[in-house]
């Protein structure tokens, strides 16, 4: 694998930023739609107007945890009336009037009960057509909001004070991140899903998302297959760029990070073109709460010359009482998806470590072989290669955390 | 046209909705106990049984929350948003989520709710102010800038897409689209412009038998057509008339209790059967002389009903005439003619040939029945259409497949 060509590779990413900056709506393939109803992108929201917007309506008290406090004379200081009377209202109103006897047991939540509500008995017929028709069911399955609940359990707040806690009002945003576009059919694979607070910086959030690309390592270790494998492309290859409404944020922390949005910028810059102005900005001085986004419109996140991502900002809210508390914990991930294991062609039990081409001993042009019976094919006791191949270490998708 | 929402986790909830806001409106109070009474009564608890699985459940609360926030509007009466805050305290509590689903209010709705409470506080309506400083305390709501989390790969459906859904959808018929009421209209001014038209060439009140080429009641023909497959759609009985009105008459079976297919079909083919061969199609003026004979088929067995003459393929002939309502009248051939005129191979350019002995069969028929066909006048039915221009193109290609090559020549310079 060799290093970024910029100037060749940069012309397939070309292709993916003017699809995406030309469509508002955006529809790679016809299963997805745009983000709203009508086919329209939503519109640009300013995260930290927003932030002050919700300020003044939103006291701090109400987004911080209060649990040892006395509930009751915090009420009735509110109400401005006595304890007493606090207490009355609190029998008078208390969650035991709402319940009416007959409600299911833990368990048992998909029973249908005798009760004269609509609501319930269309869900009766849906879940009757869903267990008389797999298709039916795959359909609804496939149009439900949340792929998942919570797969990830929030990390553990420690009993004691926290080294960095948020400074409240602080926004939350929930970023998805997709796999890089691969196959024609199925563009968009969601990766890892994370929550950054508005003072996190765009690097942090860069820093925190694993690629695969980044962790793998490029040379060519047919003659010596034991060299050790310490040179990640990560290390080698550090620039890279979030292209968020117009504006090209690159990193810039290190001596050896290019530009890669220069090429992008003067090519945009002829007229014919009819693409809008494009701006550049740095990475690491840019911080969630700055950025002007719409949510749910595709991004790009470039890095390794050609390793292109959709990013995909979700859901803007405040953070709240219920949210983990440590800034530190942040970009948090929230979801992680769990890709099909790419196994080894002759053993198929390990996991593949490398993929050879060339080679007339595998069945397959490349093929994935696991560490040991890619040596005990290719090499003889001396460690000589037998026949003329490529070996290039592979690292599989979910070796990577 | 409309297609219809696989996906509905709304359908139903805003008739629920609706009729709890409207009993509780009835009582003119607005005091919590009211509401936690009729609350037991409708058992409103139990609405979000069923949703199997945890995201669905997710998804669904949220959803119910955003529906209610909409009698939170400041466009609402008072005692509509007294009910809506009270619906959403008693929804928050008893979902079976766990962590509760936070309802989620955007700046234009937290606004609207805190002049509400403002207007609650100044009236002192003290247990909808403790209603909602519980709310407040136990955190319900989540500040976010969209109702719904934004995904790139669904649209977003809102609650409006399924609120209106109270039953499955009607499924509605091709035929009243086609045949509204203006077309109609149009085809019998169309039709007595040409009546008359016909009558002034005649130089009578009559027009002339030569031109008699259509059903002289159309139009009637066709709305009660309509009007009748509208009532079988419906009702699974069909319009008869009886001495020139319409009245609905019940038949042997009907579709609306929605027996077993199994069933249905042998007593369906039977009703069928006794349909085709108790009526026949009327025959127009001018093919009189050739009036088809009626058999009576109740009296005979099913598979014995047509006479051998004829063949299977005859009755079914006839039975397809009977029961497609909307099929311009046909012309009385003889009954050979008909079934060889069906099955053979369809006008598209190109001779599909399904059964070898069938095209000699058709071949031979055609030359045979070629004069027969062009004395007869033209526009007498679909049939006729197809065998005349036959004919003719069959010359046609022949003398086109010539000419081509000859064509392409001077092209070229």
């Amino acid at each position: 694998m060799c290093g970024p060509v910029i100037t060749i590779r940069t012309q397939r990413s070309l292709v993916v930023i003017y699809l995406i900056i030309n469509r508002s709506n955006f529809d790679l393939t016809t299963n997805m739609a745009a983000p709203t109803r009508e086919g329209t992108a939503n519109d640009v929201l300013d995260v930290r107007q927003f932030l002050e917007g919700w300020a003044g309506l939103v006291g701090n008290s109400q987004l911080q945890k209060h649990e040892d406090d006395d509930q009751e004379a915090k009420i009735a200081n509110d109400m401005s009336i006595s304890r007493e009377m606090v207490e009355e209202l609190a029998s008078v109103c208390s969650t035991d009037t709402l319940l009416c006897g007959s409600e299911p047991e833990e368990g048992n939540l998909t029973a249908f009960p005798e009760v004269n509500l609509l609501t319930v008995r269309c869900q009766e017929e849906s879940v009757q057509k869903r267990e008389n028709d797999n298709i039916f069911r795959t359909k609804v399955s496939r149009k439900m909001r949340y792929k998942y609940v919570q797969t990830l359990a929030p990390p553990c707040q420690s009993e004691g004070s926290i080294e960095c806690p948020i400074k409240i009002p602080e926004v939350l945003l929930n970023v998805k991140i997709f796999r890089p576009l691969y196959s024609k059919k199925k563009q968009t694979f969601l990766d890892q899903e994370f929550q950054v607070i508005g003072s996190n910086t765009l690097t942090d959030l860069r820093d925190k998302y694993s690629c695969v690309a980044d962790f793998s390592v490029p040379g060519e270790f047919s003659e010596d297959p034991d060299m050790p494998q310490d040179n990640r492309a990560k290390d080698l290859f550090k620039s890279g760029f979030f292209f968020i409404e117009g504006t090209f944020y690159n990193d810039m922390r290190y001596d050896d990070c290019r530009d890669y949005s220069k090429v992008i910028i003067d090519w945009a810059k002829e007229k014919e073109r009819g693409l809008g102005p494009y701006t550049s900005a740095k990475m690491e001085t840019t911080r969630f709460v700055d950025l002007k986004l719409r949510l749910g419109q595709p991004y790009v996140y470039l890095h390794q010359g050609e390793c292109e991502h959709l990013v995909v900002f979700s859901d803007l809210r405040l953070h709240g009482a219920d949210d983990p508390q440590d800034a530190k914990a942040y970009p948090l991930l929230v979801h992680k998806s769990k890709p099909r294991r790419q196994l080894c062609i002759a053993c198929q039990t390990m996991t593949a470590r490398w993929i050879v081409h060339g080679s007339p001993l595998a069945p397959e042009d490349p093929s994935h072989f696991c560490d040991v019976c890619f040596k005990m094919l290719h090499y003889d006791k001396n460690k000589k290669k037998l026949v003329e191949f490529k070996a290039f270490p592979f690292l599989d998708k979910t070796a990577v955390f | 046209m409309v297609k219809e929402r696989v996906y509905t986790p709304l359908a139903g909830v805003l008739v629920d909705m609706q009729s709890f806001v409207e009993e509780f409106t009835a009582t003119e109070s607005v005091r919590y106990e009211q509401f936690a009474e009729i609350w037991r009564e409708k058992k409103m608890s139990l609405i979000f049984c069923g949703r199997q699985t945890e995201r669905e459940l997710k998804e669904f609360t949220e959803d119910m929350f955003s529906v209610v926030l909409q009698y939170l509007g400041s466009s609402q009466t008072f005692q509509v948003q007294v009910a809506g805050l009270f619906l959403l305290y008693g929804l928050y509590h008893t979902q079976p989520l766990k962590p509760k689903a936070k309802v989620r209010v955007t700046r234009e709705q937290f606004q609207s709710i805190l002049q509400f409470h403002r207007e609650v506080k100044n009236q002192g309506h003290l247990d909808v102010d403790y209603v909602f400083q519980k709310l407040k305390i136990q955190r319900a709501f989540d500040f976010v800038a969209n109702a719904h989390p934004c995904d790139i790969l669904q649209a977003t459906h809102t609650a409006d897409d399924d609120l209106n859904k109270d039953s499955l959808p009607v499924e509605k018929s091709v035929v009243s689209e086609i045949l509204q009421p203006d077309n109609i209209a149009q085809l019998a001014t169309i039709h007595e412009q040409y009546v008359e038209m016909k009558c002034r060439l005649a130089g009578r009140d009559r027009p002339d038998t030569a031109l008699d080429v259509i059903q002289p009641d159309i139009v009637q023909y066709l709305t009660r057509a309509v009007a009748s497959h509208e009532e079988w759609r419906k009702t699974g009985k069909r319009l008869q008339k009886k001495d020139g009105g319409i009245t609905s008459e019940s038949e042997a079976e009907s579709d609306v209790e929605h027996p077993k297919p199994s069933v249905c079909h042998g007593r369906k083919r039977a009703s069928i059967r006794e349909r085709a061969f108790s009526k026949t199609a009327e025959p127009s003026r001018g093919r009189r002389h050739r009036r088809a004979t009626v058999h009576n088929g109740t009296e005979q067995s099913p598979t014995k009903s047509p006479p051998k003459k004829r063949g299977r393929k005859s009755s079914r002939v006839e039975s397809m005439e009977e029961q497609e309502v909307l099929r311009v009248p046909t012309v009385n051939l003889r009954e050979e003619m008909r079934s060889v005129i069906l099955n053979m191979p369809r006008l598209s350019g190109e001779e599909k040939v399904s059964k070898r002995g069938k095209k000699s069969k058709t071949e031979s028929m055609k030359n045979t029945r070629k004069k027969e066909i062009k004395k007869a006048p033209k526009e007498k039915g679909q049939l006729k259409e197809k065998i005349a221009p036959k004919g003719k193109s069959k010359v046609k290609l022949s003398k086109s497949k010539q000419c081509t090559p000859e064509e392409n020549i001077p092209d070229p310079h």
